[in-house]
C-alpha cells in the first residue's frame, strides 16, 4: 500500500503504516482554511490505515480549535472501530490547546513517536 | 503614376482600322477623359487599350485608365494598375471565357457580361481562388471592363447570417416616408414568419405585441423618432403560440432639418436570458425571506437584547455576532438571575453550524437554565450537560464557561469545559482566569472541579467564543493577547462607562465564524462586603 500525502498553502499531511499502526504526520499551520482537506485526509487515513493511530503533532505551527475538534473526532472514531490512538505533542507548543481543553488528561499523549508505537495495543 | 508613363512610352501601339477612335493609347485626351469617369464611378472598373501584333491581332490589354475602387488579386488598387498588361500579370486569363468575352467586346462593342468568371492566381505557390463577374465595353477605341467579386458578396453575406443566428438578432428598416419596411433572414426567424409574407408594418407589429407592452412600443418609436440618438426597449411579442422577449435597439436617419426619414433598427430574441433572470430573481427573493426567517429563528431560540442586563451586583453587556456565511450558528450565552439572587453567566460554543449546531445549542441553552435554578454548581452543570449530549447528541462537539456570582460576598464560581480563559480586567491590568476541563460531548465519564476568584468593584469579567480572538493562521492564544492589549488601552482611557467602552471594543476576528461576548461588571458601589 503506497503512502498518502496531502499539501495545502499552508499544511502538509502524510500517512504510512508501521506495521499495523498507522502513522500520521500533520505538519504546519492547521486553520479553518484547511478544515476540508484534514477531515478528507482524515478520512482516507482509516480507510487506509484502520481505526490503530498514531498522530505526529511535533511540527505543527498551529492548532485552532477547529483542527481540535477534527481530531477529537478522530479519536472517537478509533474508539468507537474497537481501535487505539494516541497523539505525539509536547505542552509547550502549538498542540498546547490539548492541555488546555482538557484532552490531554483523556487521550494518550507521547513526546515522542517511538514511545506511542510502542505503546499501542496492536504493537504488543 | 511613374509606371504609368512609362508604359505609356514603351508600349507600341497598332493603329488599326476597324477600332474606333483611331489611336486610343495615344491619344492622351481620351485616358483624361476616361479617367475623370472613372474617378467618379464607385464601382471597381479599369480601361484597357488593345495591345496588337502586326497582322492587327490583340495579343494583350494594358491599363490605362483605373477607377480609385478597381483592386486585382495581387492587392494593387486604383492608379498602381496603370501600366499592368492582362496577359503578362495573370497568365491564367490566356484562353479563358474572360479573354473570349474582352475580344468579343472589342469586336461587336458589348457590352460583355462574363459572369461568375473563376480566376486562379498563385501567389508564393499558393492558388488562390477568386470569382469575378465582370462587365466589357468597348469604349473610345479601348475596352471598359467593370467588375465585381462575387465571393467577397457572398463571404459579407454568410458573415451576416452568422451574426444574426450566434447572436439570435434580426434587422429591420422602415421608411416612414413610402412606409417601406425590410426584415433581414432572421428577423423573419426570430418572428417564426414566413418570408414569403414579407415584413411587419407598424400595425402589423402591433397585432403580435403583448397588450401590455403597447403602450411601452408606441413610447419607444416615439422616442427614436423624435430624439436624436440610439433607443434601447423590450417588448414581448406573440410569435408561433409563445411568447417572446426581444430586445429592440433603434435609431432614425435625419434629413437636414431634423426630421426622421427612417429608422433602423436590431432585434434581439432574449427569452431565454429573461426566464433565467426571471427565475434567479425568485430565487435569490425566496432566499432573503429564508434569511429573515432564519434571523428571527436565531432571535427565537437566543434574544440578544442591544440595552445592558441589570442582574444583583452586576451590570452586563452581551452581543452575538453570526457568520457571515450562516447565520444560524453554535455560540450561545446565558445571562440570568437565579431565585436566591445569584446570577448565572454562561458562554458556549457547538462545533459547526446551520441547524445541527442551532439546535444543540438551544438544548445546551435551555438545560442549564434549568440546571441552575437546581442550584447546582457549574462543575454539577457540566457533568449533566455532557451526559445531556453524550446521550441526544452523540454527533457534537461543545466547549462552554459556566460561572455563578454570589453579589453578597462578590464570589465567582466557576469551571472551563474545553472553552479558553476568561479575562478578567481589574483597574488598568487585564489577566486570564481559567479552571479547565474537558470539552463537552466526547467522553461518556467527564468530570468537572470548579474554581473560585472573589471579585472588586468595578472588575469586568470577559466571556467569549473562539470567533473573538481566533483567525487563519493566527493561535488563539495570540489572539487572547491581542485581545487583552485592546482592553487595557479601552480602560486606560479611563471611560465614564467602562463596561459600554469595552463592549464597543470588542470586535470579531473572524467573520466566517459567529460569535458571542459577554462582559460583566461588578457594579462599583456594592454595600456590606467585608474586605478581604
Amino acid at each position: 500500500m503506497s503512502d498518502l500525502h496531502v499539501s495545502t498553502d499552508s499544511a502538509q499531511f502524510a500517512a504510512e503504516r508501521h506495521g499495523e499502526i498507522g502513522l500520521l504526520k500533520l505538519k504546519g499551520t492547521l486553520d479553518y482554511t484547511v478544515r476540508q482537506p484534514l477531515e478528507d485526509f482524515l478520512d482516507q487515513a482509516f480507510t487506509r490505515c484502520g481505526p490503530d493511530l498514531v498522530i505526529d503533532l511535533l511540527q505543527l505551527d498551529l492548532l485552532d480549535s477547529r483542527s481540535t475538534g477534527l481530531l477529537v473526532n478522530c479519536w472517537k472514531r478509533s474508539r468507537e472501530g474497537g481501535g487505539w490512538l494516541g497523539l505525539v505533542a509536547v505542552q509547550r507548543s502549538a498542540a498546547r490547546v490539548l492541555w488546555i481543553t482538557g484532552l490531554a488528561s483523556r487521550i494518550p499523549v507521547f513526546t515522542t513517536v517511538e514511545e506511542a508505537l510502542a505503546a499501542a495495543p496492536a504493537h504488543q | 503614376m511613374d509606371c504609368g508613363e512609362r508604359g505609356l512610352r514603351s508600349t507600341p501601339v497598332v493603329p488599326s482600322s476597324d477600332a474606333a477612335g483611331g489611336s486610343p493609347g495615344a491619344d492622351t485626351g481620351t485616358v483624361s477623359l476616361i479617367q475623370a469617369v472613372l474617378d467618379g464611378i464607385p464601382a471597381q472598373s479599369a480601361w484597357y487599350a488593345p495591345i496588337r501584333d502586326q497582322d492587327g491581332r490583340i495579343t494583350d490589354f494594358e491599363v490605362r485608365a483605373a477607377g480609385p475602387h478597381a483592386r486585382d488579386v495581387h492587392g494593387r488598387t486604383g492608379k498602381e494598375l496603370i501600366g499592368v498588361r492582362a496577359l503578362a500579370s495573370y497568365p491564367s486569363v490566356a484562353g479563358s471565357s474572360l479573354w473570349e468575352g474582352y475580344l468579343r467586346a472589342m469586336e461587336t462593342g458589348g457590352p460583355e457580361e462574363i459572369a461568375r468568371y473563376v480566376h486562379v492566381e498563385t501567389v508564393e505557390g499558393v492558388a488562390h481562388r477568386s470569382t469575378y463577374t465582370v462587365t466589357a465595353t468597348r469604349v473610345g477605341g479601348g475596352l471598359l471592363a467593370a467588375w465585381v467579386r462575387d465571393d467577397d458578396e457572398a463571404r459579407l453575406a454568410a458573415r451576416m447570417a452568422h451574426t444574426e443566428r450566434l447572436g439570435d438578432l434580426g434587422w429591420a428598416y422602415w421608411n416612414l416616408a413610402t412606409g417601406q419596411v425590410e426584415w433581414s433572414e432572421h428577423m423573419y426567424a426570430i418572428h417564426e414568419r414566413d418570408p414569403a409574407d414579407g415584413p411587419l408594418d407598424l400595425e402589423g407589429y402591433a397585432t403580435i405585441t403583448h397588450a401590455d407592452d403597447l403602450p411601452l412600443l408606441r413610447q419607444a418609436l416615439a422616442t427614436i423618432t423624435g430624439t436624436e440618438g440610439a433607443h434601447e426597449f423590450e417588448v414581448r411579442v406573440h410569435t408561433g403560440g409563445r411568447l417572446r422577449h426581444l430586445r429592440i435597439v433603434g435609431e432614425a436617419n435625419r434629413d437636414a432639418g431634423g426630421q426622421a426619414l427612417e429608422v433602423h433598427g436590431v432585434a434581439q430574441d432574449i427569452t431565454h436570458w429573461r426566464h433565467a433572470n426571471d427565475q434567479l430573481a425568485l430565487t435569490q427573493r425566496r432566499l432573503e425571506e429564508e434569511l429573515l426567517l432564519t434571523a428571527e429563528l436565531q432571535h427565537i431560540i437566543m434574544p440578544v437584547q442591544e440595552s445592558l442586563l441589570t442582574l444583583p451586583g452586576l451590570r452586563v453587556g452581551v452581543r452575538y455576532d453570526a457568520a457571515q456565511t450562516a447565520l444560524l450558528g453554535g455560540d450561545w450565552y446565558q445571562a440570568m438571575r437565579l431565585s436566591d439572587d445569584q446570577v448565572l453567566l454562561a458562554v458556549g460554543d457547538v462545533a459547526g453550524s446551520g441547524l445541527p449546531a442551532a439546535s444543540a445549542m438551544a438544548k445546551l441553552r435551555h438545560a442549564i437554565t434549568g440546571l441552575a435554578f437546581a442550584d447546582h454548581d457549574p462543575d454539577r452543570i457540566l457533568v449533566a450537560l455532557n451526559r445531556l449530549l453524550r446521550c441526544v447528541r452523540p454527533d457534537v462537539l461543545a466547549t462552554a464557561v459556566v460561572a455563578r456570582y454570589r453579589p453578597e460576598d462578590r464570589t465567582l464560581t466557576f469551571t472551563h469545559a474545553g472553552h479558553p480563559p476568561m479575562l478578567l480586567v481589574r483597574g488598568h491590568t487585564v489577566q486570564r482566569v481559567l479552571h479547565p476541563g474537558v470539552l463537552l460531548g466526547v467522553f461518556d465519564d467527564a468530570s468537572y472541579t470548579h474554581a473560585n476568584i472573589r471579585l472588586e468593584p468595578d472588575d469586568m469579567l470577559v466571556m467569549y467564543t473562539d470567533g473573538l480572538i481566533e483567525r487563519p493562521g493566527r493561535d488563539l492564544y495570540e489572539g487572547l493577547d491581542i485581545l487583552a492589549a485592546t482592553i487595557a488601552e479601552v480602560v486606560r482611557a479611563a471611560p465614564a462607562d467602562r463596561l459600554s467602552a469595552v463592549m464597543e471594543a470588542l470586535v470579531p476576528s473572524n467573520t466566517s465564524d459567529d460569535t458571542c461576548i459577554l462582559v460583566a461588571h461588578v457594579k462599583p458601589n456594592t454595600e456590606g462586603v467585608p474586605d478581604v
